[in-house]
This record gives structure tokens, C-alpha cells and sequence, in this order.
């Protein structure tokens, strides 16, 4: 074989070849196991000595270049396929996407991861307690008086005599009615000064409406110290609502109120945010201006006597508000039933 | 509690602010007032008094709140004079003394059942009071007006034979001014003339002693009735007046003549010749309020802001007290008699701040040393577990605490499952009868009221809550329900989340095993073939599977629906709370695939222990990637596939090293459990 005539011939077919699969083919005829020019090379050692080296050098030279040119010849040629591929591949970018999977987190915990967060950074911890409850810690150690109707203040839910006894409890508990309750359990245990919230589940056996549900959710707020005032109680709670509304333009007002736990007591009001108090018709506030949105009081003395801590020494506030009514302030939910219903249109929003 | 502006105003000497202003006036320094309204050409308020304040249940006393917010002057109220000389009435109740406290009354003749002056119809029908007659009606313009409730009672029928007023026996009954005959508890307080009760007192007039159509004399009785026993008696009756609200929160002894000389002074009007035949008044006088020691600078501890003294005692002198210096900076304060809530010097704070104006205190930041603050570890776990599950495309919901009165026949409640069941005293709505003892029952009802709005709706819900086992326990709960799952599409992504979960807490190597719902507590809620614990570290952590096929037909929910739940003391014990990190392989790992014939009734957990039993040198993980029976398979057996991992930390292994590994595998189980390779 005349390596001169191998050389144009392959050289030819590959520059020739009109596509990458077929330069594979070109490429296997000459240098795959059976192609002509891995043949020609066998065929060398039978040749006579001084032929057999120049032919070898030859062809083992031809070898280098059809593979560099054959390389070169692929990589053009799969970029012209590419190219001519991409160009076919038109997709309509305005159809939509194909869903991910997206859960939801309802927003009652969106509200309590906030305010956490928010007491979290004035140095109040968070602690939680029982919804079932005895009445001790719901009523008499909160300075609540048998028999008075400031008991009925909150209609309760107790357990029937028998359900009592299935927890083997000899007095009837109760769904607690506020989270005051954990104060009692938490400041049993621990020794003042303390910052404390406790968010969860209350329960009072009211009828359900726009407004009111069997089951509501409240944090609780205790700040127990040395010379702790309304003052105080004022700025942290400014300072909460503040950063809960993210506006610094917040007015609170205090009113006199009555809890048997805390003397005095008050109702906190906040300026009504969509009307600014301007609006005599707004449904938000009822043309007042103003938002009832939590009880609050400096703790009663017998309290903190019940659970041993001397109130000579240690003061301080507590407040209680809802959770509910946060989050509909927040995202303007109209009925507080929307809760409670799992709605999947309605959890779907808060993705 | 309704107000009359005018009759308001009757009390007070200068012009009270208009309606409205006043009402802001009493919103922010005493009672929040609900409404303003003009009625029968009266304004009227609706103030919620404090359940502490029944001094100021009738105009007298808000008027006298409003004197000392306002700095007005209270005018000195008209009055009658019962001559000195009258005699003692005919008729002398005997009294448990524990039960009234004063006792008041005057005998008049001289009456008859004419209408009462248009102007006091008139505005007791503003205050929502029907008028009846000039006795009645002044006996309830009095109670209203000064917050003392007065009885009239036919003096001829009193006079029959003689009267006690004593507790009621359980069960006793009576029969009311309205002609109802009601039962009474044990503690009542009631009048019994010769073995029948006449009257319970403080709550109802009985029928018969009250006055007549025909009564021309009359037993005028302003008494104060002991609080806890009205309050108690009317709280089991369940029916109240305003008589006994009022007497439920506490009436002023010191009023109860006053009350009967401001009446006598209205009566004279409508009845010329009236005539007094007699008057009573039995008063124990053992409720003096005590005088507070009442150090100064408290009000500026407590609230924050330093009061001027002067302003201090002005504002304790108007509200009624008395004021004398004690020593330094101390005042000696005595409450007057209608202010029995007056007790502690912090009580004495609330008076001067609320007077004062709490729009005086300032916003100050505490200054106090902050301890960094914790979080419980429930509250942790649970935000971490609400970030997986919401990663894991789940929904979170919060459903009602509460089981309705026919949700245990719904839900397929045997009798052994409703004994478990706690169950509310008289809750406002049978809808609320019970506590839920799982959520699963609960998110069950959710998934039912959605497919009401969307029969298609593919449903992942989960909620972490309580519920009420009879023990209160924390729950972490998924639901998935596919409408078009008629295979265990729901049962095996309910598994794969419950899988997710567990690693995603740290709590690695956990399993499920097949469970009858049999010994379960709530076993009528599975379906017979479908449920399992999830275990770890040889505990049960939860329950899964797919809900009864009956719950399903019961709640009318298509398709299928999976759920678990886990409780969360157990979780929060294994969840791990650091995790560590393995460093990754040196060495390339080998795959090798294998298909084992099984028994079908053996679960892919045995098999895949089966397997790990027999392992040798390089086996790191077992994963099953296909489950098949049927066509090819002989009857009662199923082939598992399996992915099985070799892998070194020394070197990279060789082909040989892991088929002579394999070949030993298949030999061992072959032996030991007779499972053959499938070819």
C-alpha cells in the first residue's frame, strides 16, 4: 500500500464526513482494528529492512495526523450539530412551570414565631404549660375569688366530675381559660428576676363568631424584677409593636381595667392602623380610632405571696393578648373562624 | 349597664360634657362605655361597671366617678323624713344574721296601683325597664338610681302569720312573682311564713306576697342580702334580674335608708295621703372598711411617674376617702363604705393613676441586666419539625380541640374507645362535647369540609398540637388523602414523609412494623391490613397507616387517606440535638443489584434484617427498589429487589472481591431462610 495514496484518500473521507457519527465510521475504516491503515501497519514487519523503516515512520506519522485531524473535524462538527439542534428546540416561555411541592405554615404560627422573636431580642424566654388544667393555677393562685362574678369573667370550660376522675384528679379541672396560668407553674420553679412569654391554646365556652372561638390562642408576657413600673410596661410593649407592625408611627393608649392578678390594671388600645383614627365609618376599628388589643397590669401582691416571692422586693408586669387578633390586624382577616376551618384556599396563602 | 345622661346630670351641680365627651372621660379613667345612643329623647350610656365596682351600679355612684374624674360636685340628693316617732313595723322578720347584713323596711298605707309620673315611665323605658305601676316603678327607678334594689311587698299578706328569712333546703320549692314554680338549691335565701316560701329574696318577688292589683299597704324592704349566697343561688338557677347582679357583686350597707327615704320621697308625690305605719332597721355593722397605710412614693414606684402629694389626696378625697397624715410621707386612707375593694395600698395606686390619667406615664425602657433567654425544647423541636414538614410540601392547619356530640359515631367509635373519651360539663355547643383523644380525628374533619368545596382535592395536612387520650399529650400529625388513590399512593407518601421526619431529627435507624389497630387505643380509626408503629431505639414513637375504609365510607371521602402521628415526648427524647459529620468515602463504592423470591406474607423489614445478618466484610446499605407479584411469580411469593453497597476505607475494591462478598450473601439467606435469588 502506497502510504502517499492511503494518506489523501483517508484525509479526503475526513474532512468529508458530514457527520460526527459518520466520522466515527470513517475513523473505525482506517484506524479501528480491521481499518486500512492498522492492516498497513501490521503488514510492515514483513517488509525488507531499509523499506520497512521509512514505510513504519510513514505510517505511524499518518496515524498522528488523522487522529489530530480527525479530533479537530469532530469537535467542528458537533458544534455545527449543536448549533442546528438549538436553534429546533423552541419552547414557549410563557407556559407554566411545572409545581414544586410547597407546604404552608398556618398563620397563628407565623404570629407566634414573630412575637417569640421579638421578646426573644428584650430578653424574654420562652416557656410553655398544660392546656388541661387545675383550678389552682388557673383561678386561685391568680388571686381569683371563689364565689365573685370576676370569676365569670371568663366562662369556663370544665371536665365533667367522671372525666376528672379518669385523670384521677379528686377537684374538676379545666381547659385553662388564659395563659396566665403559666406564670403561676413557672414562677413556682423559678427564682426572680424574670422575663417570661408563654403563647398556646386557651379556651373559653362562649359561642363562636366573627370574633370569638371556643379556642383562641394567647401569649402571655411576665416581667418580674426590681422596680419595674407602667413605664416600663409601656416602652416593651411600644417597643413589640413596633417592630411587629414595623412602624415606628404607633400610639398606645392605657385604660383602667379589672384582673383580680394585677393592680392596676389595664386595657392597652392601639391607634387604629388603617383608618389613624380619621375615619368614622372604618370597619377595622368601629369609627373609635382605636384597637382593644390586650389586658395588662403590674401582678398583684397576693400573687407573687402565693407562689413565694416576696413583693416587697420583686415587681413587675404582666400582660396577656391574642394571638388571633395580631394576625388579623396583620394580614386583615375579617373572621377569626377562617382559624379554624383548614381551608386549604385560605392555608394556601400563607406559603 | 344602662345610664341616663339626664338623670346624671340631676346628680351633678355644673353641666356634664356632652354624651360623647363624657363617655371618653369615663373610658379612660374609670369604665370602658360601649354605646351612646338617644332613646325615648334620652341619651343614653352603656357602661361596662368593673365586676369590682357595684358601688357604681346605679347613677348615684357613676355620677359620683364622674365628679371625681370630672372635678365636679356631687349635688346633695332629696330626701324624705320618716318621723321620729313611728313605730316599729308590724311585721319583724327573723333573720340569720350571716345572711343579711342590714335589714330595712317601712309599712306604708295610703297606696293604690296608680301609674307612676310620665317622666319616670319615660326614662325608665329608656333604661330598658317596663313600667307597671307607681309602687313598682319606684321601686325600680331606686335601684337604678341608687344602685339599692327595694322590694314591695303586700303588707296584709306579711302580716298573716310571721315571717323567717333562712336558707332554702335542697329542693324546696316556690312560686315566683312570674307564676313559674322552680326547685331551689340548698343556700338560697328565701322568706318562709308558716312553712311556705313567700319570697327569694335578692333574686325574685314570690307570687302572692308580692303587691296586688288590690294592695292599698305596703312592706317596703331595702335589705342587703349576703353576696356569695346570691351570687351562688343564682348562678345554679341560671336566671337572674338586675336585683341580683347588683346583690351578686356587693351592695353598700350604709344606703339601704336612703334608699327607702329617696322612695318614700318619690311616693309622696304620686300619693298625697300617704301615710308611714311603721319602719325597721336591723343593721349588724360589721363591715367597716379598714384604713390603708399608704407610703407616697408607691405611686411613683408602680407607675413611673412622680404625682404632686396635693394631687394625690385631692383625688383620694373626691373618690370618698378619708385622708390623714400618718408619719413622713405616709397617708392613713380611709375607703368609704361602698368602696369594700379599697384593701391594699396598691389599690390605692390604681385610684390616684387612673384619676390621674395614665396618658401621663412615659415610655421608658427598663434598665435591668437581661439574662439571655431560652426557648423551651418543645418549642424548638416543634419549629423544626414545622420547617421539614413544610419543605416536605405538607400544609400546617390548626383544628378545634373538640369532638361534637356525633363525631365518635362518625369516627366509628366502639364503646371501649368512647370510655376514654373526656367529656366538658355543659359546653356551649354540642359541637364542643368532647376533647379530642388524637388529632388524627380532628384533621379527619378537615379533610371532609375541604372536599366539600373541591371533591378533588389532594390534601397533605399536618398539626401539632394536643390531645386528650384521657392523658394530655403532644402530637405531631400528618394527613395525606388522594381522591384517585386506589393502590397506597396516600399510604406510601404518608411513609415517606413520617421517614423524612425521623432523619431530619436525628433519630437514624427507625422502622415500621406492622401493627393489628386491634391493640391499639384508637383502633376502630385503622384500616385491619394497613397500620404500623414506627419504632426507634426499641420504642414506639408513633402510629401509622391508612384510615378504616368504614371511617371513610362513614365521613363520605373519596379515594384513600393516610396519616401518622408521633408523640412528642418520645421525639423530643431521641431527636438529636447536635449533629455530627461522617467524613465522606475515599473509595469509590460497587453496586450490586439482587432479586430475592419471599414469602409474600414476609415483611420487607425481615428481609432486609435477613440480608444484614448474612453480611460479611463490605456490605454498608441495603435499599429495596422494587416490590413485584404476579405474572412470573408462583403463587404466595414475591420478589424484593435490592440495591446493596460495598464499600472500603482502606482501598478500592475489586469485582471479585465483591461478587465472592455477594455470592456468599445469597448463599447464607438461602440456607438460613431459604429466600432464592431470582434469576
Amino acid at each position: 500500500m502506497d502510504p502517499k495514496a492511503l494518506k489523501d484518500k483517508a484525509i479526503s473521507a475526513i474532512e468529508s464526513a458530514p457527520s460526527a457519527q459518520e466520522l466515527e465510521e470513517i475513523l473505525r475504516a482506517y484506524l479501528g482494528k480491521k481499518g486500512e491503515l492498522t492492516i498497513a501497519l501490521k503488514s510492515i514487519a514483513s517488509l525488507p529492512e531499509p523499506e520497512k523503516q521509512e514505510v513504519g515512520k510513514a505510517l505511524n506519522s499518518l496515524r498522528d495526523t488523522l487522529e489530530q485531524l480527525a479530533k479537530n473535524q469532530k469537535t467542528r462538527l458537533l458544534k455545527e450539530e449543536v448549533s442546528l439542534h438549538e436553534e429546533q428546540e423552541f419552547v414557549d416561555m410563557s407556559s407554566p412551570g411545572t409545581p414544586a411541592v410547597k407546604g404552608s405554615l398556618h398563620p397563628l404560627t407565623q404570629t407566634q414565631q414573630k412575637v417569640k422573636e421579638i421578646f426573644s431580642s428584650m430578653g424574654f424566654s420562652s416557656v410553655t404549660g398544660p392546656e388541661l388544667e387545675q383550678e389552682w393555677y388557673n383561678f386561685s393562685a391568680l388571686n381569683v375569688p371563689e364565689n365573685h362574678p370576676s370569676k365569670d369573667m371568663q366562662d369556663t370550660l370544665w371536665l365533667k366530675e367522671d372525666s376528672s376522675k379518669k385523670l384521677s384528679s379528686k377537684e374538676p379541672l379545666l381547659m385553662r381559660t388564659h395563659t396566665s396560668a403559666v406564670q403561676i407553674r413557672y414562677m413556682e420553679k423559678h427564682k426572680p428576676p424574670f422575663r417570661i412569654i408563654a403563647q398556646g391554646r386557651v379556651f373559653r365556652n362562649e359561642a363562636t363568631d366573627a370574633r370569638h372561638e371556643i379556642n383562641f390562642y394567647q401569649v402571655e408576657g411576665l416581667m418580674i424584677d426590681k422596680n419595674i413600673t407602667v413605664a416600663n410596661f409601656r416602652a416593651v410593649l411600644q417597643e413589640f409593636f413596633r417592630k411587629f407592625f414595623g412602624s415606628d408611627n404607633l400610639s398606645l393608649r392605657l385604660r383602667p381595667s379589672f384582673f383580680p392578678f394585677t393592680e392596676p390594671s389595664f386595657e392597652v388600645d392601639m391607634k387604629c392602623g388603617i383608618c389613624q383614627g380619621k375615619k368614622s365609618s372604618c370597619s377595622t376599628c368601629g369609627g373609635s380610632g382605636w384597637l382593644e388589643i390586650l389586658g395588662a397590669g403590674i401582678v398583684h401582691p397576693q400573687v407573687l405571696k402565693n407562689v413565694n416571692i416576696n413583693p416587697r422586693l420583686w415587681q413587675g408586669f404582666a400582660f396577656g393578648m391574642s394571638i388571633e387578633r395580631l394576625t388579623m390586624m396583620k394580614y386583615h382577616i375579617d373572621d377569626i373562624r377562617m382559624f379554624y376551618g383548614s381551608d386549604i384556599r385560605f392555608l394556601s396563602q400563607f406559603s | 349597664m344602662l345610664f341616663s345622661y339626664s338623670l346624671l346630670q340631676e346628680h351633678i351641680k355644673e353641666p356634664l360634657p356632652k354624651p360623647s365627651a363624657l363617655a371618653d372621660a369615663l373610658s379612660m379613667h374609670a369604665f370602658e362605655v360601649d354605646a351612646v345612643e338617644k332613646k325615648e329623647e334620652e341619651w343614653v350610656l352603656d357602661v361596662s361597671i368593673l365586676p369590682h365596682r357595684s358601688d357604681c351600679l346605679g347613677h348615684r355612684g357613676l355620677a359620683r366617678e364622674i365628679a371625681a374624674i370630672l372635678s365636679l360636685q356631687l349635688k346633695s340628693l332629696s330626701l324624705a323624713t320618716v318621723p321620729s316617732k313611728t313605730p316599729i313595723t308590724s311585721v319583724c322578720p327573723k333573720i340569720q344574721p350571716s345572711l343579711v347584713s342590714r335589714y330595712s323596711a317601712l309599712s306604708l298605707a295610703g297606696i293604690s296601683m296608680v301609674s307612676s309620673p310620665l317622666w319616670m315611665r319615660k326614662r325608665l323605658k329608656a333604661l330598658g325597664i317596663n313600667a307597671i305601676n307607681a309602687v313598682v316603678d319606684t321601686t325600680n327607678y331606686i335601684m337604678v338610681e341608687l344602685g339599692q334594689p327595694l322590694h314591695a311587698f303586700d303588707l296584709g299578706f306579711l302580716e298573716r302569720a310571721p315571717i323567717t328569712i333562712r336558707e332554702a333546703r335542697q329542693g324546696e320549692e316556690i312560686a315566683l312573682l312570674d307564676d313559674q314554680v322552680i326547685t331551689l338549691p340548698r343556700g338560697a335565701i328565701v322568706m318562709n311564713q308558716g312553712g311556705k316560701l313567700i319570697d327569694l329574696a335578692g333574686i325574685k318577688g314570690g307570687k302572692g306576697s308580692s303587691v296586688q292589683e288590690e294592695t292599698l299597704s305596703i312592706f317596703l324592704q331595702s335589705a342587703v342580702f349576703d353576696r356569695e349566697h346570691v351570687y351562688r343561688a343564682r348562678k345554679t338557677l341560671r336566671t337572674t334580674t338586675l336585683a341580683a347582679d347588683i346583690y351578686a357583686k356587693g351592695v353598700d350597707p350604709e344606703g339601704t335608708f336612703i334608699a327607702l327615704q329617696r322612695a318614700l320621697f318619690f311616693l309622696q308625690d304620686s300619693f298625697p295621703h300617704l301615710c308611714v305605719l311603721g319602719v325597721l332597721d336591723e343593721y349588724k355593722n360589721d363591715q367597716k372598711p379598714s384604713p390603708i397605710s399608704f407610703p407616697q412614693t408607691l405611686s411613683e414606684q408602680i407607675l413611673g411617674i412622680r404625682i404632686p402629694s396635693s394631687q394625690i389626696k385631692r383625688i383620694l378625697k373626691n373618690l370618698g376617702c378619708a385622708i390623714a397624715e400618718e408619719k413622713k410621707d405616709h397617708l392613713r386612707i380611709t375607703p368609704p363604705s361602698w368602696r369594700p375593694d379599697l384593701l391594699l395600698p396598691q389599690d390605692i395606686v390604681e385610684e390616684v393613676g387612673r384619676i390621674y390619667g395614665y396618658e401621663h406615664v412615659p415610655a421608658i425602657m427598663p434598665t435591668s441586666l437581661i439574662n439571655p433567654p431560652d426557648e423551651a425544647d418543645d418549642l424548638i423541636l416543634a419549629r423544626e419539625i414545622r420547617e421539614v414538614l413544610k419543605v416536605l410540601g405538607m400544609s400546617e392547619t390548626y383544628t378545634y380541640s373538640f369532638l361534637g356530640a356525633s363525631d365518635p359515631d362518625i369516627l366509628g367509635y366502639t364503646e371501649e374507645e368512647r370510655s376514654m373519651l373526656l367529656e366538658i360539663e355543659e359546653p356551649v355547643s354540642q359541637e364542643f362535647r368532647y376533647l379530642r383523644p388524637t388529632l388524627i380525628d380532628t384533621l379527619l374533619k378537615a379533610v371532609a369540609v375541604n372536599r366539600l368545596h373541591n371533591k378533588k382535592s389532594s390534601l397533605k395536612l399536618f398539626e401539632i398540637g394536643s390531645s386528650f387520650a384521657p392523658q394530655e399529650k403532644g402530637e405531631y400529625t400528618c394527613v395525606i388523602a388522594l381522591p384517585h388513590d386506589t393502590g397506597s399512593e396516600s399510604l406510601d407518601q404518608v411513609k415517606g414523609v413520617a421517614e423524612s421526619l425521623m432523619s431530619s431529627l436525628g433519630i437514624e435507624n427507625s422502622w415500621i412494623e406492622q401493627e393489628d389497630p386491634q391493640s391499639l387505643a384508637r383502633k376502630s380509626l385503622w384500616h385491619n391490613k394497613r397500620t404500623g408503629k414506627i419504632c426507634a431505639e426499641n420504642q414506639t414513637v408513633g402510629i401509622i397507616g391508612e384510615i378504616s375504609p368504614h371511617i371513610l365510607l362513614a365521613m363520605g371521602i373519596q379515594g384513600r387517606v393516610a396519616a401518622f402521628s408521633v408523640d412528642r415526648e418520645i421525639v423530643s427524647r431521641m431527636a438529636k440535638k447536635d449533629m455530627l459529620y461522617s467524613s465522606l468515602p475515599k473509595f469509590p463504592s460497587v453496586t450490586r443489584d439482587i432479586s430475592l423470591l419471599v414469602p409474600k406474607t414476609i415483611s420487607v423489614r425481615a428481609v432486609t434484617r435477613g440480608i444484614e445478618s448474612a453480611k460479611e466484610s463490605y456490605l454498608t446499605s441495603i435499599e429495596l427498589f422494587d416490590s413485584y407479584e404476579g405474572e412470573g411469580i408462583s403463587q404466595g411469593q414475591k420478589s424484593l429487589a435490592f440495591h446493596l453497597v460495598f464499600q472500603s476505607d482502606e482501598r478500592t475494591l475489586t469485582n471479585n472481591e465483591v461478587d465472592e462478598e455477594l455470592k456468599n450473601i445469597v448463599k447464607k439467606i438461602s440456607q438460613t431462610f431459604h429466600w432464592q435469588e431470582r434469576e
